[in-house]
Parts: C-alpha cells; sequence; structure tokens
C-alpha cells in the first residue's frame, strides 16, 4: 500500500509541467488575507431517523460526520484568515460546522518558510492529506458532502499537529505529524499519535488541466469513541440511548485520485474525477463489558464526469462503499449487532448536480441523489446557495 | 508527456482497484461454547451465560442436584429442602418476607426466587464477592448464621449414609460422576445442586413473545408500560435493564464483570442514611460505608408470583413497590428504623420520584405481569422428581 502511493509519487515527481496553481502555503500575499464563507442547503429528507444515531451500516462512525436534517441546513460558516509577515505566517479559522451549536476556532497555526519552497507549520491545523479535507463548497460541484470523508474522516481530519511542506512549480509534498486526537485516531492515555505523507500535482498542458494526489495515513487508537453526539451537538438523540463503545488499535488509509479535465475552449470544459480511499483497521472493541477483536478493511470508491459551459456545471457522481469485517471473541455478535456493522450491503449513492455561479463570490446548486439502502432515504432532494468574500490588507497591519 | 502521467495514475488507481473486495460483509466468529450441549431451553436472541469450568454442564447432574434440591433429607432434621425456601410455582422463592431455617431460626432477608441466576454478576441480594454458585450453596447448607438446613461437621456423615442408603442415589450420582474415585461427597452435592439451579431459565414471557415478533402476546397497556418503563421518568431500565432485567448480568459474550449495587433510599435512621443494623446491604461485606444500604438490582422476570419484595420483604404488592419509587423513597414513620429514606444522601440518583396517574401505574404494572413465564412456573423439568 505504502509501496503503491510512493510510486506514483514518484512518477508524478518527476514531472516537468507547468503550474496549475497548487494549493498551499505557497502562494500567500503578504499582510492579512481572509475569506468569509457563508453555505446554506434545504434537504427534501434528514439523513438519517430524527431520534438514533446516524450512521451507515457496516461502518464504525464518529469525529464530526453528524447528520443534515430535513429543511434548512448550515453547511459551513466560516471566517479564514492568513496573516504573511516575511517568512512567517499564521493562520486563524473560526466556523460554525454543520447545525453544531456555537462557533469554534477549528485551525490556529503558527509558519515558516526554511526556503522559497519549504516551509513548516504547527498548530491546530485540518490535513492537507486528501484535498477534500478541506472541502469548500466552492469546490464541490455537489451540495452533499462525499461519503467517504465522513465515513472515513469524521468529516475532515483537523488535529494538533506539526508539517512540513515542499511546494514546487507544479507539485507539492508533504508530512504531517498529528497528536493523534481525532477520530479516526485517539489520543487518550496510550495513543501514539498519527502522521500521513501526501503528494499533490496540478499540471497544465495545452487544453489540458490535471490534478492528482496520493496519501497514506496512519493512526493510533486508544479507546476512541463516537463522540459525534456529545457537547451540545445531541440532535435531539438521547445520549443514553447511544451505544458506547471503545475501539483500540491501528488505522491506516490511502487513498489516490486523478482529475483530469479538457477544456474544448473558453466556455466548454469536461472533466473527470476518480478517487479511491482504503481504510484498514485493526484492533479491540469494547462495549460495555463486551470486547472483541476486529479487523476492517474498508473501500471506496468516487467516479464522477462533469460538464460545465460557462457558469453552469453539470456532473454526474457515483460514490460506493464496501466493507469487509472480522470480528472474532466472544462479544463478537452482540457487539456486530449493537453497532450496527453487520451491514446491510454497500452504501452505492448515485447523484446529479447543477451548479451556478453568478459571479466569482456567489452560487447556487440543485442536487438530487438516488441512495441505496444504507443510507436510510432513497431519494434525496438538495438546493443549496454559498456565498463568499476574500478580502486582503497590506502588510504591516 | 501529460498523457505519461494519467496514464500512471490511472494504472495506480486500478492497482488500487485490483485489491477490491467482492463484496462487503462483516463476519462474525461469536467463539460460543454452544452452552456445552446442555439443554438451556434459551431463544435465539439469549446469549449462554458463563459456566464454571471445573463444573461443566450435563444433564445427570442437573438430574441429580434436582433430586437433592426437592430432598428434605438434606437437612440436619430431615425438615427442610431447599424447596422449602424456593418454590416452583413463586418461581422458586417462599412467599414469606423473611425465610425461616430448619431450627425455626429467621433469616434477616427475604428468600430470593431462583430466576435466571446463572446470569448474576453476583449472588444473593448484596454480596460482591460470592460470584459462584459452588461457592454460595455452600451457605443454606451449612451456614449458622442464621442456621438454614442445619447440616454441619457432626451430622454431615449421617445425613451423607442416609443418601447413600437409597438406591435411586446410587445410580444418579453414578451417572452425574461416572469417573469419580468416590461418590457420595459434599463437593458432588454442591456441584449438582449449581447444576440444577444454574438450569433454571425463564425466557419465555408474553414479553419475550412479544419481543419475538407475536405482537398481540401483550395487551396495549403492557405496551404503554413497557415505554414508561423504559422511560426517562420513571429510570427503572437504568438498573433493572437488559434482556435479564437487572443491570447485573453477566454471559458469555462478555470479557469484563460489572457488579453495581444501588440504595434505594428504603431506610434513613439517622439522618446520614443508615440502613437497620442486621442488613446494611454491601457495607456488611465491604466494611465500606459507602456501601450502606447498596443491594443489588434484581431481576424482575416473574416479580408478579414473588411478592412480598426487597430484601427484608416489606413490601406486600408490586403497587406498593412502584408508590416507593414515585415517592423517591420510603419514609419510615414509626419504630425503631423510622426515618425518612427520600432524604437519605446514599440514595441513587435515579430514585428521585415521579408523577404517575392511576392509569399510568396500571400500565406499569399491566408491564411487570408480561414478565411472567408460565411454563418456567409449571415445567416439570423442573419439578419435585421426588412425587
Ligand atoms: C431457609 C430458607 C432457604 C433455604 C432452605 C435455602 N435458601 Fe436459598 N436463599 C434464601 C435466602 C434468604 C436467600 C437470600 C440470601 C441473602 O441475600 O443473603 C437465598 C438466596 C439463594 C440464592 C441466590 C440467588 C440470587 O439471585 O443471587 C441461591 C442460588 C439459592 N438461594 C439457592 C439455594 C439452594 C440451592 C438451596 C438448597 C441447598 C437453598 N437456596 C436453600 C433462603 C433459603
Ligand atoms: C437505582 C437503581 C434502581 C432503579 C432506578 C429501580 N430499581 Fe428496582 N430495585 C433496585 C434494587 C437495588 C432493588 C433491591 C432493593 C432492596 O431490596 O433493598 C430493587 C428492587 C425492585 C423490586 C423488588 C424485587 C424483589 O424481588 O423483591 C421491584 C419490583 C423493582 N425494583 C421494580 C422497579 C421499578 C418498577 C422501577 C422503576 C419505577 C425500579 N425498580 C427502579 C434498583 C433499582
Amino acid at each position: 500500500m505504502l509501496l503503491k502511493s510512493l510510486v506514483l509519487c514518484f512518477v508524478l515527481m518527476s514531472s516537468r509541467a507547468f503550474s496549475h496553481g497548487v494549493e498551499g502555503a505557497g502562494a500567500l500575499k503578504e499582510g492579512l488575507s481572509y475569506a468569509v464563507v457563508a453555505d446554506f442547503h434545504l434537504r427534501s429528507a434528514s439523513q438519517g431517523p430524527s431520534d438514533s444515531v446516524w450512521s451507515i451500516p457496516g461502518f464504525l462512525m464518529g469525529g464530526e460526520a453528524t447528520p443534515m436534517g430535513k429543511g434548512l441546513n448550515i453547511g459551513e460558516g466560516s471566517l479564514s484568515t492568513v496573516y504573511k509577515l516575511g517568512d512567517m505566517f499564521t493562520t486563524a479559522r473560526l466556523e460554525q460546522h454543520g447545525n453544531a451549536r456555537g462557533v469554534e476556532l477549528s485551525n490556529l497555526s503558527l509558519g515558516y518558510f526554511l526556503t522559497d519552497s519549504l516551509y513548516f507549520e504547527l498548530g491546530q491545523l485540518t490535513s492537507l492529506a486528501a484535498t477534500y479535507q478541506r472541502r469548500s463548497p466552492f469546490q464541490d460541484s455537489h451540495v452533499s458532502i462525499p461519503v467517504v470523508y465522513d465515513v472515513f474522516w469524521g468529516r475532515h481530519y483537523t488535529d494538533r499537529g506539526l508539517r512540513f511542506v515542499w511546494q514546487g512549480a507544479s507539485a507539492s509534498c508533504g508530512v504531517e505529524l498529528w497528536t493523534g486526537d481525532r477520530f479516526p485516531a485517539a489520543q487518550n492515555d496510550e495513543g501514539n499519535g498519527a502522521g500521513d505523507i501526501f503528494c499533490h500535482m496540478g499540471l497544465t498542458h495545452d487544453s489540458w488541466e490535471f490534478l492528482g494526489e496520493a496519501f497514506v495515513f496512519v493512526g493510533d487508537s486508544d479507546r476512541r469513541q463516537d463522540d459525534r453526539y456529545e457537547g451540545g451537538h445531541s440532535h435531539g438523540v438521547q445520549t443514553e440511548d447511544i451505544p458506547q463503545s471503545f475501539f483500540t488499535g491501528t488505522v491506516e488509509v490511502f487513498g489516490v485520485s486523478a482529475q483530469p479535465k479538457y477544456k474544448l475552449n473558453q466556455n466548454y470544459h469536461f472533466g473527470v474525477h476518480a478517487e479511491i480511499q482504503q481504510l484498514q483497521m485493526e484492533g479491540d472493541l469494547l462495549l460495555d463489558t463486551r470486547q472483541t477483536e476486529i479487523e476492517s478493511k474498508l473501500q471506496s470508491l468516487w467516479v464522477e464526469s462533469f460538464f460545465q459551459f460557462d457558469q453552469t456545471t453539470f456532473s454526474l457522481r457515483y460514490q460506493h462503499l464496501r466493507y469487509k469485517n472480522d470480528l472474532f471473541g466472544n462479544g463478537a455478535e452482540p457487539i456486530t449487532e449493537a453497532l450496527g456493522i453487520g451491514g446491510v450491503g454497500d452504501p452505492i449513492r448515485r447523484s446529479i448536480a447543477l451548479r451556478h455561479s453568478f459571479d466569482k463570490n456567489l452560487q447556487a446548486k440543485l442536487e438530487w441523489q438516488d441512495n441505496s439502502a444504507a443510507f436510510y432515504r432513497e431519494e434525496v432532494v438538495l438546493l443549496g446557495i454559498s456565498w463568499k468574500y476574500l478580502g486582503h490588507i497590506e502588510a504591516p497591519l | 508527456m501529460l498523457i505519461k502521467f494519467v496514464i500512471a495514475v490511472i494504472v495506480v488507481l486500478s492497482l488500487g482497484l485490483g485489491g477490491c473486495l467482492e463484496k462487503s460483509e462483516t463476519r462474525v466468529d461469536g467463539a460460543s461454547t454452544g452452552g456445552d450441549g446442555f439443554a438451556w431451553g434459551l431463544t435465539e436472541s439469549i446469549p449462554f451465560p458463563q459456566v464454571p469450568e471445573d463444573n461443566p454442564m450435563s444433564e445427570e447432574k442437573f438430574q441429580l442436584g434436582r433430586h437433592l434440591f426437592y430432598d428434605v433429607r438434606l437437612s440436619g432434621n430431615g425438615t427442610q429442602s431447599c424447596a422449602s425456601c424456593h418454590q416452583q410455582s413463586l418461581a422458586f422463592s417462599d412467599g414469606l418476607a423473611l425465610a425461616i431455617g430448619s431450627t425455626g431460626e429467621v433469616h434477616p432477608r427475604n428468600s430470593q426466587p431462583l430466576v435466571n441466576i446463572a446470569y448474576n454478576s453476583s449472588l444473593t441480594w448484596a454480596n460482591s464477592s460470592l460470584r459462584h454458585l459452588e461457592q454460595q450453596i455452600l451457605i443454606p447448607l451449612f451456614g449458622e448464621n442464621p442456621v438454614e438446613q442445619g447440616l454441619n461437621d457432626d451430622n454431615i456423615e449421617e445425613v451423607l449414609q442416609i443418601l447413600r442408603n437409597d438406591s435411586e442415589y446410587s445410580s444418579l450420582f453414578l451417572a452425574a460422576f461416572p469417573d469419580a474415585q468416590t461418590l457420595f461427597t459434599v463437593e458432588q452435592i454442591v456441584d449438582a445442586l449449581s447444576i440444577f439451579v444454574r438450569g433454571l431459565i425463564s425466557f419465555n414471557s408474553p414479553y419475550d413473545r412479544f419481543l419475538a415478533g407475536e405482537t398481540d402476546a401483550i395487551s396495549a397497556s403492557a405496551i404503554r408500560g413497557r415505554d414508561l418503563f423504559f422511560s426517562e421518568r420513571l429510570e427503572c431500565f437504568h438498573c433493572h435493564g437488559g434482556y435479564n432485567f437487572s443491570d447485573s448480568t453477566f454471559d458469555e459474550t462478555m470479557a469484563f464483570i460489572e457488579m453495581p449495587f444501588h440504595n434505594t433510599g428504603l431506610f434513613n435512621i439517622d439522618g446520614k442514611g443508615s440502613y437497620p443494623s442486621d442488613n446494611r446491604g454491601l457495607m456488611d461485606v465491604t466494611n465500606n460505608a459507602d456501601d450502606m444500604g447498596r443491594f443489588r438490582a434484581v431481576t424482575l422476570r416473574n416479580i408478579e408470583v414473588t411478592a412480598p419484595y426487597m430484601h427484608d420483604g416489606t413490601m406486600a404488592s408490586l403497587e406498593e413497590v412502584l408508590e416507593f419509587y414515585s415517592a423517591g423513597g420510603r419514609n419510615v414513620t414509626s419504630g425503631p428504623n423510622s426515618g425518612d429514606g427520600r432524604a437519605s444522601p446514599l440514595k441513587s440518583g435515579f430514585v428521585t420520584g415521579f408523577d404517575i396517574s392511576d392509569a399510568e401505574k396500571q400500565d406499569v404494572l399491566s408491564f411487570l405481569r408480561s414478565l411472567t413465564d408460565n411454563e418456567f412456573l409449571q415445567n416439570p423439568r423442573f419439578a419435585n422428581p421426588w412425587e
């Protein structure tokens, strides 16, 4: 697994092509840059039954993957800032995520450029491993969050840590080291932290554009809990009714994605997004007085094709999850049942979305989903609106 | 150039897919003992209990134990058997407030029903050190404080000789312990009795049938009562939850044992939560002041037929029990034990009292009655073999 992605990184990096604005600190301007995002959407049906814990059968969920309800939902409300002065920079991000009550300081970091193309950053960070960890509604053709990020990453991996990032003209690679305090890892007393390595590349060539990425994440869990419904996030679910399980063991995730795009002319673009992620976990699962060994292999496939004409994008997305769970020992049966990891077949989602950008700061989206039984609701319609504002104040303040 | 990368990526993507899983599945290897092949009579949804390795289940030991359980000859004065205090029609309780031993001594406690005791994390009303029936059964047989069946060093040989003289026992002991050097040992008697009482299983009440899908097995009132029982208003399920209606349950699927004990506010003699000195619950065993008045939340299966209630048998009916929980404890207004249990500082946070209408009370009672397993109360397999 590690080998595969290293091979990919190597192939990608040995290229010399034209830059395509790879995201990262490298593109920072001196002074204070800030972005405000407000994103709302309407759903025709809730994501799960309102009186019980939302989970996709077959998978152990956690992190911040809370369900969206019927009616109006807050997708994202955020204020992100980056202040750069010379080689130093600092970032902060305040956000209201999903329908959670209250705003939290989700990111706060301090960074330093060691050379023009190499920097480190430490603090509370969101992983750069897979781009969609830091999904912005403006980056996504759909209203809904890609399933795999909810299931594998608890929506996104945000933790205290340190990263070193090298940024070349058309690629960037990095190493991130984490305290391992977030799903799918868990620190507690014995957790040994987490870490990842990643490479992204962006190329343009004639009428072609290409984005690619690969990453490997390894995390250690000590008594990991599903704490999605804690601290005022109960969403009407009786917290006593939540079966509290603890996972202790290791989690590995690897992923590769490719997004080629062809520009017919200024106004017409075609593109594809293909992404595979695989999560492997091994350890012990505890529920009340019961215990079982668990080995899971989870896979996700996301393929999407889109067609963009002027300011409107039409996309077709196919998402498919698979699991193979093996549980051994006394508690295997009751734990499987209580946590719903017996499953009901592959979760598959087919969706169609239409996005229209009124200008670079305002967009609307309409999405229709057809879900397999594992998603609880078969058909859902979503209507979203997102607004952003980017500002900049010259340094020094 | 770009084409090269795209190909490279596609190759890697398909490598990833190459390891693609066939289809989603969860495989469970429960490592169950299968109940050692013993006729437990459990339904699908109930796990097997854990059985001590040195006394595995067998039908022969069960049958020997059954004969001993119902045999008054197994007492110092030939008047009392286990069944004297544990009668099948009363779910193996005795209908008395306090048990009375073979010599007339009064036990400070109420005879417990013997219902699914194979699943109890600990045995008797409050004793965290009594884990196994093989230890516990010595108490009614040989206990002196109080005397129950009244066996002791002086009379045991005589009693064993009486049993040896019964030819039926010779074959029962031989069948139960075919490899033993000597038969008719106290250890064998205790093992066989343990197996018999461990086999007293009751999971076939109307409520169980309701859970299994027989929607008209219990009344509409009982269904409403169930919802009340499992509500945050009444809180019953916190202590009487799970398939055995007790939070002190241990079975084959469990790796860790939990032995919770609770003070329900029955007494508050000195304003500090004290219980009568002969019955202080877990504290009598641990000598820890925090354990004052803490008892095991017993199973509520067959509770309809096991009156009077509580460790001291002081509540005559289920109505009275419900009144007590609704009041959030018991106010004893006269006598040496007077004091307001509702104000006990040691009382569990789950016993805080609640308002309940008469109709709702009837619903809860209907639900509790739906836990009566008539098959268990009449099962010939558990009945007196001497009759
Ligand atoms: C004198 C009446 C009496 C006799 C005879 C008697 N018991 Fe009991 N039994 C009780 C009482 C009282 C308790 C509760 C003891 C306590 O809490 O200290 C009890 C408790 C038990 C328990 C614990 C139940 C539980 O839920 O933890 C078992 C098992 C038991 N008896 C089995 C037996 C067996 C087997 C015999 C025959 C060897 C027997 N008893 C004879 C009165 C009696
Ligand atoms: C804090 C835990 C707790 C809660 C909550 C609780 N019980 Fe109990 N229950 C116990 C304990 C402990 C005993 C034994 C107390 C004793 O004898 O001192 C008991 C005894 C009983 C008994 C008598 C059992 C017998 O064999 O004598 C009944 C009936 C009962 N509870 C029903 C209920 C109902 C109905 C509710 C809800 C209204 C309830 N309990 C709530 C812990 C609890």
